[in-house]
């Protein structure tokens, strides 16, 4: 869920609140003087004010319920304040980590079965591409099932990592993917071509 | 009567302001002279007025980064000129942690027209708290006396 269709519904209640309460404070400043007795000015003004102070408590409950998105996403640099800091509530869409998505690509990938002759293609190619372009990294492992791939690559610096990842993007791994680095070993998943990673409902 | 009405004004400016923020909010865009060339100890980038050219002769990757405002990317696009005459701009967009260990990147798109394209480029299913957010481009060689640019590019956030 976004935070647009998140602030937008409650936005859209504090619209409806704040119209009532200026429709309610002009009704009770035109409204002419009534010829009742001063106990019934005093109740009538009373339910009012019952009714203002239940608005109120509905408007705290809808602020709370704001204020109480989890606080987990960076927050802005401006958010100095409870107006600012409440505009800067971050999306509910929580972020992740590195071992989260690892572990959730290494499941998809090992409960898919291989499609053998495809499989057997992207391998070749990517194998190709690594002796081409990470001349001095040692390819560990290289494996495609069904839909991904995933390989490691362990490099012997920086540089030599910085180089190989400077020219991803470019066929066979033009399908995006997700990578992550320990200790100079460069894993990488990446989907076959028309299939996005199984990251999809971390939302 | 004062506090209602007080009461009543504040209430439809706090709205406004939710309505203002959440329509607008995750939209970045940066000028093509935020891109830097990646991996060389001897650019070959020109800058000039909001653009960045590649005057390498060969094939040249560029980063181009962008603050991380919101949660996982949506969408992003890249436009520029390609003066080469038969070669493609690629880029896609990723999303990574603080240290750049870890992340997660789109397809690549190619660009399909020229000499002015504009490559839209899908979104990420996932960010990292903290992270940032880059868009790759590779700028194909510089055939010519002025190489190909990166005029501006944008970021969707959730």
């Amino acid at each position: 869920m976004s935070v647009a269709r998140w602030l937008a519904p409650g936005a859209l209640g504090l619209v409806a609140a704040g119209g009532w309460f200026l429709f309610a404070s002009a009704q009770l400043s035109s409204a002419p003087p009534r010829a009742t007795s001063g106990t019934s000015i005093d109740s009538h003004n009373r339910a009012k004010l019952t009714a203002v102070e239940g608005q109120i408590s509905a408007l705290q409950v809808e602020l709370a319920a704001l204020k109480a998105i989890p606080s987990s996403a960076p927050e802005r640099a401006t958010a100095a304040d409870s107006a600012d800091a409440l505009l800067a509530a971050p999306p509910p869409a929580s972020p992740t980590t590195p071992e989260e998505l690892h572990a959730r690509l290494d499941l998809a990938f090992q409960s898919q079965v291989v499609d053998v002759e495809w499989a057997r293609v992207e391998e070749r190619a990517m194998t190709d591409f690594v002796s081409r372009e990470a001349a001095s990294g040692k390819l560990e492992s290289l494996e495609c099932r069904r839909e991904l791939c995933r390989m490691t690559l362990k490099f012997e610096n920086e540089s030599a990592l910085a180089s190989f990842r400077s020219k991803l993007g470019a066929p066979p791994f033009d399908n995006g993917g997700f990578y992550q680095i320990e200790d100079m070993r460069f894993t990488y998943f990446t989907p076959r071509k028309g299939h996005a990673l199984p990251l999809e409902g971390m939302d | 009567m004062h506090v209602q009405r007080m009461l009543g004004f504040a209430t439809v400016t706090l709205a406004a302001g939710l309505l203002c923020t959440s329509a607008s909010a995750g939209v970045s865009s940066y000028a093509g002279t935020n891109c830097i060339q990646e991996i060389t100890s001897s650019p070959s980038a020109v800058y000039q007025g909001g653009r960045v050219f590649s005057q390498s002769p060969s094939r040249s990757p560029f980063v181009c980064p962008a603050v991380q405002q919101g949660g996982r990317v949506l969408s992003a696009q890249v436009t520029g000129r390609n003066l080469h005459l038969t070669e493609t701009v690629r880029c896609y967009v990723t999303s990574h942690n603080e240290w750049d260990t870890s992340g997660v990147s789109s397809p690549t798109v190619a660009s399909t027209t020229r000499p002015n394209f504009t490559i839209s480029l899908a979104g990420i299913p996932s960010f990292f708290a903290n992270g940032s957010k880059n868009v790759h481009c590779s700028m194909p060689p510089n055939v010519g006396i002025d190489g190909s640019s990166i005029g501006a590019y944008v970021i969707a956030e959730q």
